[in-house]
């Protein structure tokens, strides 16, 4: 996934390498170049707003929680391990990544007839997570 | 009609010492248009002048290093089913060269004639309109019947000798799913369990096909040129391979060839379509070979902007139509979560 800066950043240079050279008409290259300007100064102000992820992260981290129930006793801590340990990371997207990839784990598990087809909880989830994702996707449409 | 870039305005000088040995005369460039621009080739319209100043059309489809999926496509390949189809009933371009050096023109690239009409973006304004209407005149039944032609090609000719026939029973299907599945490894940036359960479903669903045919691969009104009340060209080939026939039949009514519309391909009613497919063809597009073949094309395409996000997040282009798709990826997921019957 791209992040916010890095494109702005090819806007910007699209504008400049492809736009402005081909651009005749004055008002245009100036209306260009202000832009260009506009888009420097907002590349430092961007923060990414990490708790966006929260739903997602509870959502994940419930659906994960109900899987370790299924396993034998000694597998089944270390996997609960495995989430708290994401939970416990101070960034929420950080931890929204590391129960991702406990998430697809699973999936991948599932199909390959190891734990189970059942994946109505974790599916919920990722609908959940998906729901954060497409907020972001279509906010501006 | 887009701006000529950088490339094209080069493409007349580097293209008359390479047509002039083609066609064993003078060649004079007249002018070269950029007719689309996709994500992995693009289209040239060429005016020439040969030896007599005798006018002449052609079209020139190069593609670029690095596009989108050129794992599972190849412009050779392509090459050779248009010329393969030449005389099979099938509308397609004539085509006249390939050329692989890719020092002549940046890319590996293909001639052909060109084909007079129009080529409607079928998801625009004007293109639901014109594709609304021409369902309900001829264009809607030769739509169906040059499918079933397709499917009907005698493909154990030599000229298809360089197409490989599938692994029998289950084996074309489940062999077009590991290579989706190769293609989430990758091009992943971060965990993708929505299409790793994909896979998992579709490998645990791969149907067998009623028949081994030639399947087109992308075949929708998107892919068509039209002349008047008929289909003047069947486009973009390059999926193309032996294969399950209902993956063509499945790609024509999938919800993303239908957004916010009741007709299929923005063409025809559902039941029409499948109801004339059968009746040409005797194979029935059952509920379940459509969706496993739906669920198929929805990931496929799915992988084509997780593989541009991937090319712009890497610097192999600065495309930011790239961009775009990779900011866009989120509506993809949720399409394949859809089918997976995430709610």
């Amino acid at each position: 996934m791209i992040g916010v800066r890095q494109a702005l950043d090819g806007i910007r240079a699209r504008l400049r390498d492809v736009v402005l050279p081909r651009l005749e008409d004055e008002h245009a290259r100036a209306t260009v170049i202000a832009m260009l300007g506009i888009l420097g100064d907002l590349v430092p102000r961007v923060r990414e707003d990490e708790d966006r992820w929260r739903p997602a992260v509870e959502a994940l981290a419930a659906a994960l929680r109900g899987r370790a129930n299924r396993r034998p006793a000694d597998a089944a801590g270390a996997f609960r391990a495995a989430v708290e340990a994401a939970l416990a990371e101070p960034s929420f997207a950080t931890a929204r990544l590391q129960l991702l990839e406990m998430a697809e784990h699973e999936v991948r598990s599932a199909w390959a007839g190891r734990d189970g087809r059942d994946l109505t909880e974790l599916r919920r989830a990722l609908a959940v997570d998906l729901d954060v994702q497409l907020a972001l996707a279509v906010s501006h449409e | 009609m887009p701006a000529a870039t950088a490339e094209s305005d080069d493409v007349p000088r580097r293209l008359e010492p390479w047509l002039a040995e083609r066609l064993g005369t003078g060649v004079r460039v007249l002018d070269v248009r950029p007719a689309t621009q996709g994500m992995s080739d693009e289209t040239f319209f060429v005016q020439l002048a040969e030896g007599g100043g005798h006018p002449r059309e052609l079209v020139i489809r190069r593609y670029r290093a690095g596009g989108v999926l050129r794992e599972i496509t190849d412009p050779e390949r392509h090459f050779h089913v248009l010329a393969a189809l030449g005389n099979k009933g099938i509308p397609v371009p004539r085509v006249l060269w390939f050329e692989p050096d890719t020092a002549v023109l940046g890319g590996a690239f293909f001639v052909m004639e060109r084909v007079a009409g129009t080529v409607p973006v079928p998801w625009s304004t004007e293109g639901r309109a014109f594709l609304g209407a021409a369902g309900r005149g001829p264009v809607g039944e030769q739509f169906i019947d040059v499918l079933a032609v397709i499917h009907h090609v005698d493909w154990r000719g030599p000229e298809f000798a360089f197409l490989a026939p599938p692994a029998p029973g289950r084996g074309f299907a489940l062999a077009e799913v590991e290579k989706l599945a190769e293609l989430v490894a990758r091009y992943r940036s971060e965990p993708e369990p929505i299409f790793e359960d994909a896979i998992g479903w579709l490998r645990e669903h791969a149907p067998e096909p009623p028949a081994i045919t030639l399947v087109h691969g992308d075949y929708r009104t998107g892919n068509l040129i039209y002349d008047g009340d008929r289909i003047a060209a069947v486009l973009d080939w390059e999926f193309a391979c032996l294969g399950d026939p209902m993956l063509d039949v499945a790609w024509v009514c999938a919800g993303s060839n239908r957004m916010e519309s009741d007709l299929v391909c923005y063409l025809l009613p559902m039941q029409r379509f499948l109801d004339g497919y059968r009746q040409r063809t005797g194979w029935d597009p059952s509920p379940e070979r459509l969706r496993f073949w739906e669920t198929f094309h929805q990931l496929r395409n799915a992988l084509v902007w997780l593989s541009a996000g991937n090319a712009f997040s890497r610097g192999r282009t600065d495309d930011l139509r790239f961009a775009r798709m990779a900011l866009r990826l989120p509506v993809m997921r949720r399409l394949v979560a859809e089918l997976l019957e995430y709610r």
